[in-house]
């Protein structure tokens, strides 16, 4: 359904170009919920981005996205726009910041679908109401005339949500739909998320820091480093036995409430490379504990390595 | 609304405005009429001319209301005229951006590069001297201003992630201009409007005054200001008159603006 073949994103800057996104490709299958996980910097958000024509002015793309067999990367903005919303929609990170704030939610929510779907104004306010109760928020009715900062920010991320299932799409991107939460509200938008999966059947690109919330809804996972997907395996798989080092870093790294002591919190030493410059090997190898001569000189291919998992390592676990 | 002086002033507005639109009506002389047993008559209770009356025995209180009416009509037009393309200009520039900016904001600065007062008695000449011509060549050149604060904000509204989330939903650039941009500049732009309203008088009264404004029969302050000037050793009530009331006018609508712009950096603080 959503293919992205070869995608290169360089970043056009004063003195030099900076690649953000090197040669990546990946699908996703009607229904399917992929976590895209990795550092910040690692080019996961700006894949997805570029699928929803978001990319900022200054970047130059390559490659292909084809979203139900539509190219996305060639498509006139008008073109776009008849997608976006309506079969591919997108939750942002900040719920706080990604509500217009003089709009009230039940005004902002309608004019999707008056948009999209072309129905009036009272068809489109009762379908946002049915869909403000369908994200459980309670006492709906008075939330539709409320404007976004009287509402807290679980409640906007459910409104976010809402708002992006409001014309049945058959993607949604979900970039970082946590990180800006309480962490008391994380489990709870993620138990949402899965609810609405269940019910409206579409596909999530699941982008997010968080390993637990992508062990909870993700059916396979792909890792990113430095601008290319170094890892991609099915859920269970890449949890039980990462093949990749840096995948399996970010295992360690996530935080475990019985080995948690804040002293000995695990972290991957290191930088990573800086994305102006072009390694001719693996990108992880300063930081890798398994990288020979070879890691530094040859960069190692996406291939299969055991299963249903790729890895693009020299030396897989 | 904590700040007094500005509540004062609005009042005041107020107050003219009611002025303008009634006042002619409260005394009994007419505009146009000429009592020639009140000549040159100063200030006071007789025969009705509070104010006095001119040379040609026009009485000076209906003259200078009726005045002030036409001056802030212009005022009021012109800044209308002055938000309607300052608004819709700016923000397309801003949203739009890159190239399509660069472009129509250096026509902005091509057209602010013009003289103000040779544009308008350049249009003028052409076209006759007519008021509804004075709103339009005030109003064009008055807009430059506003497009490049509307511009600006516009710019730094762009960025803020609801204008992408917007984006993401699939509404249209004209869309999300009207419906996410423009409600949110509107703070700024009433501010700078409520200040163009006394610059737009001040101007339209240098220009009638200089004789390329309104004409007569119709008055407003700058030719009533021009006439009293020429009289202005043996009947100053004439200059007096229609003098306060413009600085009036003009300290009022500079002080609401004023107040304007403290509450709303009250809020942005």
């Amino acid at each position: 359904m959503l293919q992205i073949d070869s995608l290169c994103i360089e970043f056009r800057q004063e003195r030099a170009r900076v690649a953000a996104v090197r040669d990546v490709s990946l699908a996703l299958a009607p229904g399917e919920c992929v976590g895209v996980v990795g550092e910040s910097g690692s080019g996961k958000t700006q894949t997805f981005l570029a699928a929803m024509g978001l990319l900022g002015r200054n970047a130059l793309v390559s490659g292909s996205i084809r979203f139900e067999g539509r190219e996305l990367l060639a498509a006139a903005t008008s073109e776009l726009n008849r997608v976006r919303g309506a079969r591919l929609a997108m939750i942002f990170q900040d719920p706080m910041t990604s509500l217009t704030p003089h709009l009230t939610v039940g005004v902002q929510m309608a004019e999707v679908l008056v948009c999209h779907a072309g129905l009036s104004w009272t068809a489109a306010k009762r379908k946002a109401l049915d869909m403000l109760q369908t994200v459980r928020i309670a006492d709906a009715a008075r939330r539709m005339r409320q404007y976004p900062h009287e509402l807290s920010g679980g409640m906007r991320q459910r409104v976010m949500i809402g708002m992006s299932l409001l014309c049945e799409p058959a993607l949604v991107i979900a970039d970082e739909p946590t990180s800006a939460l309480d962490a008391t509200i994380h489990v709870q938008v993620i138990e949402l998320l899965a609810a609405m999966r269940r019910e409206f059947r579409m596909a999530i690109a699941l982008i997010s820091h968080d390993l637990c919330a992508v062990h909870a809804l993700a059916d396979r996972v792909v890792v990113m480093y430095a601008g290319r997907v170094v890892e991609c395996a099915p859920a269970t798989a890449i949890f039980a036995h990462p093949r990749h080092p840096y995948t399996a870093e970010l295992l360690r790294c996530a935080p475990n409430l019985s080995a948690a002591r804040l002293n000995r919190m695990p972290s991957i030493t290191g930088q990573p490379p800086d994305p102006a410059e072009v390694l001719p090997g693996c990108a992880f190898a300063a930081r890798c504990a398994r990288a020979d001569a070879r890691c530094r000189i040859e960069r190692p291919l996406l291939v299969q390595s055991g299963g249903a998992a790729q890895a693009a390592c020299h030396h897989p676990l | 609304m904590s700040n007094r002086g500005s509540v004062l002033a609005l009042c005041a507005v107020g107050c003219i405005v009611f002025l303008a639109i009634g006042g002619p009506f409260l005394n009994p002389n007419r505009v146009d009429a000429l009592d020639w047993s009140h000549v040159a008559m100063s200030p006071g209770l007789n025969g009705g001319h509070w104010f006095g009356t001119d040379r040609l025995g026009r009485d000076l209180f209906v003259r200078t209301l009726q005045g002030t009416g036409v001056s802030l009509l212009i005022g009021l037009f012109a800044t209308a005229v002055t938000l309607l393309i300052g608004i819709g200009y700016g923000a397309v520039a801003g949203f739009i951006g890159g190239r399509t900016d660069h472009l129509m904001m250096r026509g902005v600065e091509i057209l602010s590069g013009l003289p103000l007062i040779f544009f308008v008695i350049l249009v003028s000449v052409i076209f006759g001297r007519s008021v509804f011509l004075l709103f339009v060549s005030i109003g064009a050149v008055g807009w430059l201003t506003m497009a490049r604060i509307v511009r600006g904000q516009t710019l730094s509204i762009r960025q803020r992630e609801f204008i992408e989330a917007a984006i993401a939903t699939g509404a249209g650039t004209r869309r999300i201009i009207a419906r996410h941009i423009v409600p949110n500049v509107i703070g700024p732009v009433i501010v700078y409007a409520t200040l163009t309203v006394p610059q737009i008088i001040l101007l339209e009264s240098f220009l009638s005054f200089l004789g390329l404004g309104v004409q007569e029969p119709r008055v407003s302050l700058g030719t009533l200001i021009a006439d009293g000037v020429g009289d202005m050793e043996s009947a100053p009530w004439l200059l007096i008159m229609p003098g306060g009331f413009l600085a009036l006018l003009l300290l009022c609508f500079n002080i609401v603006g004023d107040g304007l712009r403290d509450a709303l950096d009250a809020q942005r603080r």
